[in-house]
């Protein structure tokens, strides 16, 4: 009895049965048997790593970085791991503890820093982004604006939206109703204020798409 | 003279409080423009949004979203980012899924573009 619960408590028989739940998908399981193993072997650095790595799949950053704080030898993949996981939680502040050189290029660019971010990542061609001022400029035509952002269809309805009740304001004006002159121009005012708004907020968007998926890009070979 | 030594000894020292020491928040003040644009979109959503069903693309519709924005925002930037609202909800919305949008199911209404004010706010 003591000898079979010797070899199900063995170090290698726990390791193998935490592999062998974790490619069943039984991956918090797995975690809890792969800690079990860790506290049999304290040292096992690499089953750190692994645990980490299986948080990190299933976005558990915040469990993982305290895994990641116990692994013994803090070498330099102990700080681009560590860095890795702060900067896919989104603390772009705590990467530069961690970080340095390329990597933090990548820590600009998200906080928007695009051109020392670029000088860090050594990169020749910036990301295609829009001047939100221009978006607003072109706004004074309905829907320019919006179709400047990279939004054409709504460029148009926005173009129908402002002149449909400038039309009518003209009209009723013209026949001499004024009060429902008043309510259509009041109508065109508003949303030709709307469209300057939504320009200039359309053109933001945009470059934060474009943004993200510039820096996207740089992930995939930097951060694999 | 016991007993007045005794009314002193025993009166409070505290300050009894008064309009100035108590901790009063300042009253907001009333914007008859906001309450009235607030009481026209509540109108519209009693009276004719259920006449049309459910027409908006987005979650929260456009009558919700101008009224939660007038209300945190004010008057003006509130119009604003209504009018801006109202202007992109159109057939096409869905061009854009992916891009600038992102989708959810809501419960009872489908799928919908999911979009709150403070998402358009951020980026002011």
């Amino acid at each position: 009895m003591v000898l079979l619960v010797m070899i199900s408590l063995s170090p290698d028989s726990v390791l193998r049965f935490a592999k062998e739940l974790e490619m069943e998908g039984d991956i918090f399981r797995s975690i809890t048997e792969y800690k079990r193993y860790i506290y049999l072997v304290p040292d096992a650095d690499s089953i750190r790593y692994r645990i980490v790595s299986i948080y990190e799949r299933n976005g558990k950053y915040g469990n993982a970085i305290d895994i990641l704080r116990e692994v013994k030898r803090k070498n330099s993949e102990y700080k681009v791991s560590i860095g890795k996981l702060f900067y896919r939680a989104g603390y772009y502040d705590s990467c530069d503890n961690y970080w340095s050189g390329r990597l933090l290029g990548l820590v600009y660019l998200r906080k928007g820093e695009v051109k020392r971010g670029m000088d860090c990542l050594n990169l020749k061609e910036p990301p295609h982004l829009k001047n939100p001022a221009i978006g607003i400029a072109l706004s004074a035509i309905p829907g320019l604006g919006r179709v400047y952002a990279g939004r054409p269809g709504d460029g148009i309805f926005t173009l129908f939206t402002v002149l449909i009740p400038a039309y009518f304001t003209y009209k009723y004006y013209r026949e001499g109703s004024y009060l429902l002159s008043g309510v259509f121009g009041g109508l065109s005012l508003f949303f030709y204020g709307g469209n300057i708004f939504g320009s200039y907020i359309s053109v933001k968007v945009y470059n934060t798409y474009i943004l993200d998926r510039y820096i996207r890009n740089i992930e995939k070979w930097l951060l694999p | 003279m016991v007993i007045l030594l005794f009314f002193v000894l025993e009166s409070p020292t505290e300050p009894t409080p008064t309009l100035k020491n108590r901790n009063l928040k300042p009253v907001e003040q009333f914007n008859e423009g906001k309450y009235l644009a607030l009481s026209f979109i509540r109108l519209y959503q009693l009276v004719l949004s259920g006449q049309q069903g459910d027409v908006c693309n987005f979650e929260p519709s456009c009558s919700h979203f101008s009224y939660k924005a007038i209300e945190e925002f004010g008057l003006l930037w509130g119009l604003l980012l209504s009018g801006d609202r109202l202007e992109r909800c159109n057939p096409f919305t869905f061009h854009y899924i992916g891009k600038f949008y992102r989708v959810g199911l809501v419960e009872g209404r489908g799928y919908k573009v999911l979009e709150k004010p403070d998402d358009v706010w951020k980026y002011k």
